[in-house]
C-alpha cells in the first residue's frame, strides 16, 4: 500500500469573520496519495479555503493533526513552517498575488525556495511550458488574466512541490483560460505531483481522482462523478 | 546583487511617490537640521563677537575699593598687587565662571597739559587650551592709541612720538570717536602705564566676562562672588548687569531656537515616515501573505521594509545634508553680517547625516515593519487586494 502524501486527522480551525459569524473547518481528516488530483468542492464560508491554507501551513489548525511528505506540521514552529512552505508546497490563488514591481520572469523566480540557487533555467522552461516566452520581461500589468494565472502557476511549479495547493484558480478565468491552467496541473500531477484544488464549480472534476465536498467546515460527502485511477497516466 | 535587493530597489521605484514621499521628508529633517546646526553655530559666534564688541561684564577690583568714588570716577583708587590675575587664572574652576582675564590700571592724569585718562591693559588670558582672541586690541610696549578728542588737543597722529611721564611713546592709531570718555583716553601698554603713574606691579581692576551658562531665571552673581571669594579673598567683582544680560540673552536666544528646532525636526520627520510606512504596509498587505505563503520568515520580510527604510534614509542624509548647507550659506550670510565670512560647509556633519538617518528611518519603520510581519496570511491572501 502506498504510503500517503498528506494525512489529516481531525482537523479543526474556527475564525471569527464579522461579529456573530464563525467559519472554518471542524473534524475534517482527509488521506492524500502522491500522485492525486483532489477537488474540493462547496459553496462560499463552507471553509474551503480555511482548509487549504491548513494544509499549507498559514494556519494552525486549533486542534487536530496534520502529516505532509513525512513531516509533522504541528511540531513545527513558525520558521519550521516557512521553511517546509518553501520547500514542499506550491499556491496558486484566485487573485493571482504578483508582485507588480517584477518581471514575469522575476515573478516566476520568487517560487523559489530562499537561498536557493537562481540560474533561471528551471523558471524558462516553465515559462516556455505555459505558453509565456513572449512575455518573459513584461510587468504583470500588461498581462491579460489568463496569462496572470499561468505567471502565478509557473511561480508555484518552478521548485517542482510535492503538492500544490490552488485556491479557486480558475475563479476569475473565462472558460478557455480556465482550462488551459487545469489541463496545465493535469500535466503536472501526470509528471509526479499531487495537487489539491478548491473550487466552486464543477469544472476541475473530469480531472478529479478524488473529489470531495464541503458544507458549513464538515464533510459532506464525495461529489457523484466517479473519481478518475490517478495511476493512468 | 541580491534577490532582497533587489525587490526593495524594484519595488521603490515601481512605487515612485510613495518612495519620493519618504525621501523628501528624509531630505527635509536632515536639511533642516543641518541648516539649523550651521545657522545657530554661526548665531553663536554672532553671539560671541557682538557681546565681546559689547565689552567685558565683570570687573573685580580691590576689595576695600569705596562704590561711590568708584562709580563718580569710572575706576578704583585702590591697586591690586598685578599677580593677582595669574592668581585667578590658576584657581581652581576659574574659567568655568570667568574668562578673557585682562588686568588694567587706569588713572585720570594730565599729559602736555592736557587732561586725559590713562588706561594700560595688560595681556588678556583664556582657559587652558582655548585659542580665544584676546579682547580689545592688543598695545605693544613703548605705543599708544590715542581717543579722537584728546589726539585733536594734543595735535598728534599716527606715527607721531608723544611723551608721557618721562616716558616716549609712538602713537600706533588714532581712535575713532567713540561719543564717550573713551575719547580723552589715551592707552598704553600695562608696564608703561604703571612706569608714568609710579604704580609698578599694580593694578587698578581685572575686567572679565561670565561665562556661566545660566537660564534666564537663574542669577549668576551669587556663584561668581562666591567662586572669586575662594581663589582672591581680596577682591570684590561687580556685575555689570546691562551687558550681562544683553549677552546672557543672545546665548539663551540661540539655545532656545536649538532646542526647539532640533526635536520637532526629529518628531515630524519620525511621524512622516511612520505614516507613509504604514500605508506603505497596509497597501502591500497581499504581497507580504504571499511572501509567507512562498516560504519567507518574518526577518527576510522585516528586511525587505527596513531595507526601503535604511535606503531611503542614506540618500535622504546625503541630499538633506547638500540642500541644508546650500540653504545655510545661500541665507546665513543675510543674517549673521558681522561673522558671514566663517560660514562653511560643515564636513563633520555629512557622516552622521549619512550614517544616522538610516538609523532614525528604520527606528520609524520599525512599528510598521513589526505591524506587516505580524498579519495573518490567511486574511491578507482571501482579500482581493
Amino acid at each position: 500500500m502506498t504510503s500517503p502524501l498528506l494525512e489529516a486527522s481531525d482537523l479543526t480551525r474556527n475564525h471569527a469573520t464579522r461579529p456573530g459569524v464563525v467559519a472554518g473547518v471542524a473534524g475534517l481528516s482527509l488521506r492524500v496519495d502522491p500522485g492525486e488530483f483532489v477537488v474540493v468542492r462547496g459553496p462560499s464560508g463552507s471553509g474551503k479555503s480555511t482548509l487549504l491554507l491548513l494544509l499549507g501551513a498559514l494556519l494552525r489548525p486549533q486542534s487536530g493533526t496534520l502529516r505532509i511528505d513525512g513531516v509533522d506540521l504541528h511540531r513545527l514552529d513558525a520558521a519550521g513552517r516557512s521553511g517546509f512552505r518553501a520547500r514542499s508546497v506550491g499556491f496558486v490563488f484566485q487573485m493571482f498575488h504578483l508582485l507588480p514591481y517584477l518581471s514575469v520572469r522575476e515573478n516566476v523566480l520568487t517560487g523559489l525556495p530562499p537561498g536557493a540557487p537562481r540560474s533561471g533555467t528551471e523558471a524558462d522552461g516553465w515559462i516556455e511550458a505555459l505558453g509565456l516566452s513572449d512575455r518573459r520581461d513584461a510587468a504583470p500589468a500588461t498581462l491579460s488574466t489568463g496569462e496572470r494565472q499561468r505567471v502565478a502557476l509557473a511561480r508555484a511549479l518552478v521548485k517542482r512541490p510535492p503538492l500544490v495547493l490552488a485556491d479557486e484558480p480558475t475563479g476569475n478565468l473565462d472558460p478557455d483560460n480556465a482550462g488551459r491552467v487545469l489541463e496545465h496541473l493535469e500535466r503536472y500531477r501526470r509528471a509526479g505531483g499531487t495537487v489539491v484544488l478548491v473550487t466552486h464549480g464543477p469544472e476541475a472534476d473530469r480531472y478529479a481522482t478524488q473529489r470531495l465536498r464541503l458544507e458549513a467546515g464538515r464533510w459532506a460527502g464525495p461529489s457523484t462523478l466517479p473519481a478518475v485511477d490517478p495511476s493512468k497516466p | 546583487m541580491t534577490p532582497i535587493l533587489r525587490h526593495i530597489l524594484c519595488e521603490g521605484w515601481h512605487s515612485r511617490l510613495h518612495a519620493s514621499l519618504g525621501l523628501l521628508g528624509l531630505t527635509g529633517a536632515v536639511a533642516l537640521l543641518t541648516a539649523v546646526s550651521l545657522l545657530t553655530a554661526a548665531a553663536e559666534r554672532e553671539t560671541r563677537r557682538v557681546v565681546r564688541d559689547l565689552g567685558f561684564n565683570l570687573r573685580i577690583l580691590a576689595k576695600e575699593t569705596d562704590p561711590e568714588r568708584f562709580f563718580l570716577d569710572g575706576y578704583p583708587e585702590n591697586t591690586l598687587p598685578a599677580d593677582a590675575v595669574t592668581r585667578l587664572a590658576a584657581g581652581a574652576g576659574t574659567f568655568i565662571t570667568f574668562n578673557h582675564l585682562t588686568p588694567v590700571l587706569e588713572r585720570r592724569t594730565r599729559i602736555a597739559g592736557h587732561d586725559c585718562l590713562l588706561t594700560g591693559l595688560g595681556d588678556t588670558v583664556v582657559g587652558p587650551g582655548e585659542k580665544k582672541q584676546p579682547m580689545g586690541f592688543r598695545i605693544l610696549p613703548g605705543t599708544a592709541h590715542v581717543g579722537s578728542v584728546l589726539a585733536e588737543r594734543l595735535g598728534v597722529k599716527a606715527g607721531a612720538l608723544l611723551e608721557a611721564g618721562g616716558r616716549s611713546l609712538r602713537v600706533e592709531r588714532v581712535l575713532v570717536e567713540a561719543g564717550t570718555e573713551d575719547d580723552v583716553r589715551l592707552y598704553t601698554a600695562l608696564p608703561d602705564a604703571q612706569a608714568i603713574l609710579g604704580l609698578p606691579g599694580r593694578i587698578s581692576e581685572i575686567k572679565a566676562i561670565d561665562c556661566l551658562c545660566l537660564t534666564a531665571e537663574q542669577d549668576p552673581l551669587p556663584k561668581i562672588r562666591e567662586a572669586l571669594s575662594r581663589v582672591l579673598p581680596e577682591a570684590r567683582v561687580l556685575q555689570m548687569r546691562t551687558l550681562a544680560d544683553a549677552r546672557a540673552k543672545q546665548r539663551q536666544s540661540s539655545e532656545r531656537v536649538r532646542a526647539f528646532a532640533v526635536p520637532t525636526t526629529l518628531l515630524v520627520a519620525a511621524l512622516w515616515i511612520l505614516v507613509l510606512m504604514g500605508i506603505n504596509v497596509r497597501q502591500r498587505r497581499a504581497e507580504i501573505g504571499l511572501w509567507r505563503a512562498l516560504g519567507l520568515g518574518s526577518a527576510r520580510i522585516a528586511v525587505l521594509f527596513l531595507g526601503k527604510a535604511v535606503l531611503l534614509g542614506g540618500l535622504g542624509g546625503l541630499l538633506g545634508w547638500t540642500l541644508g548647507t546650500v540653504v545655510a550659506l545661500r541665507w546665513g550670510p543675510g543674517l549673521f553680517p558681522v561673522t558671514a565670512g566663517s560660514l562653511a560647509a560643515d564636513l563633520s556633519l555629512l557622516l552622521p547625516a549619512v550614517g544616522l538617518t538610516p538609523l532614525f528611518a528604520a527606528v520609524a519603520t520599525f512599528l510598521p515593519a513589526m505591524m506587516a510581519v505580524a498579519q495573518d496570511p490567511a486574511e491578507t491572501l482571501r482579500s482581493d487586494s
